[in-house]
């Protein structure tokens, strides 16, 4: 199950990774193109309740294909997306037990959250790398960035939940 | 039974620290393997998903613009009649344009010994690009990449095997001269043009902005200049199309203009690059 799970993740990361570093790149706005690898690590963090594990695997595999398609060195989104996972986490502890019918309402601030503190760690674990990396955080670019990925990561949500519901109801034996 | 327990505990969390550390320092010494591996198997769907982004691009730039189709067609109107209107000056600047085509020697092929690589990839946080060309096909770092109107995209800043990734002007440690062409004006003439002229320095801005410093005060420039690279400080060679001014900023304090440059190159449409590989 561990290495399905490994198997599965691992094809959706690459997918992914391509799509938005190159399809995505001539329908980029302002240099901007979504980053599909972040929408899903921030969903995986939202709905694995339970397996830590697939969490775990989302930010080692899905940091591993951001650093792979970047300029950075290795290490860099891996730890990035780890330190969100750890706040994504911790909002989720204190919001426990939010009424599923809102959940998507909790999904959008903690999402957006995600992406500034995301392209915040990415900017600064960069430099702590490669001292000569001048970077850039905030703007009209992040702004378009946050917009950007909301339109991809909203549909995908609700993707997300219908499977969470449907594994909910298989678990609890309902039809 | 609880100690054997709390002991199981902290070998797994010191497991879920020490992997991806010893993995982050595996990854990092074998870094340029690791990616030139991931680059070959990718490059065949990097390029057919970069094709199919272009094209859907089109398309929907397509559906945008049938509501300004009755605009676009006044406009066009009106640019025909004073296109008509030029064509007149233009054919008496067609001899001195002849003559400094020869002067500059636009051919690409005998001012370089160039390397046709194509678009491979863009780095999502901008300002790089990935080629198919790599160390095996002569690349070196800081070589300059251009297209085929010789518009400046950047230079050569990582090389592996078989691929190379370009930093692009654009980028937010791009620093280079340049130097104010006078094409644009009705005025210009072959005279104007090989008079000394105007310097400055050109500074990337990321995303895709691009920023002009160091034109003294006095020095008159406006909207639509063309600016060329200058080679005075030698990072690439002179007369490359770099972009033109889109503001200028004039300020009684500061000694010198500064403003904004919109660059000339198009990683939209543009999918074949030329690597100059003759530059030192």
């Amino acid at each position: 199950m561990a290495q399905y799970r490994f198997l599965v993740l691992f094809i959706c990361f690459y997918l992914l990774s391509l799509i938005q570093g190159s399809f995505f790149v001539p329908l980029s706005i302002s240099g901007v193109s979504p980053n599909f690898v972040l929408v899903l690590a921030c969903l995986i963090f939202f709905f694995d309740s339970s397996h830590r594990y697939t969490s775990i695997l989302a930010i080692i595999i899905g940091g591993f294909f951001l650093d792979l398609f970047s300029d950075v060195n290795f290490g860099v989104s891996i730890l990035s997306l780890l330190i969100v996972y750890v706040f994504v986490k911790e909002l989720l502890r204190v919001l426990r037990g939010i009424p599923r019918k809102y959940l998507v309402f909790y999904f959008m601030p903690i999402f957006v959250f995600c992406v500034i503190l995301y392209d915040f760690l990415f900017g600064a674990f960069s430099l702590l790398f490669d001292r000569s990396t001048i970077i850039s955080f905030g703007g009209y670019a992040l702004g378009i960035k946050i917009l950007f990925n909301l339109c991809f990561a909203i549909p995908s949500f609700y993707i997300f939940k219908k499977i969470a519901d449907a594994k909910t109801c298989k678990s609890k034996g309902i039809r | 039974m609880q100690i054997n327990s709390s002991r199981g505990k902290t070998s797994r969390i010191l497991l879920l620290i020490f992997i991806p550390i010893l993995l982050i320092i595996g990854l990092n010494i074998y870094s340029k393997t690791v990616k030139n591996f991931f680059y070959t198997i990718s490059c065949p769907f990097q390029k057919l998903l970069l094709r199919s982004g272009g094209n859907t691009s089109d398309f929907l730039g397509a559906i945008v613009r049938i509501n300004n189709l009755e605009s676009d067609n006044n406009k066009l109107f009106e640019e025909k009649q004073s296109l008509l209107a030029e064509i007149f000056t233009l054919e008496n600047l067609k001899k001195e344009n002849e003559d400094l085509r020869k002067a500059l020697e636009l051919n690409l092929q005998k001012d370089f010994k160039l390397v046709v690589s194509h678009i491979i990839e863009k780095d999502t946080a901008g300002s790089y690009i990935l080629i198919d060309k790599g160390f095996s096909d002569g690349m070196e770092v800081n070589m300059p990449v251009i297209d085929q109107n010789r518009v400046l995209f950047g230079r050569v800043a990582e090389v592996y095997d078989n691929f190379s990734r370009i930093s692009l002007i654009t980028r937010a440690d791009s620093v280079f001269d340049f130097k104010v062409q006078d094409f644009g004006t009705a005025d210009a003439s072959i005279e104007t043009i090989n008079q000394p002229g105007i310097y400055g320095v050109a500074r990337g801005n990321g995303g895709s902005n691009l920023l002009f410093d160091l034109i003294p005060r006095e020095e008159e420039i406006k909207k639509g200049d063309v600016l060329t690279t200058s080679n005075l400080q030698g990072v690439f060679p002179r007369d490359l199309l770099v972009g033109e001014i889109e503001v200028v900023k004039k300020e009684d304090t500061k000694p010198y203009q500064t403003g904004e440059i919109k660059p000339y190159f198009d990683l939209r449409s543009t999918q074949n690059l030329f690597v100059i590989t003759n530059f030192k």
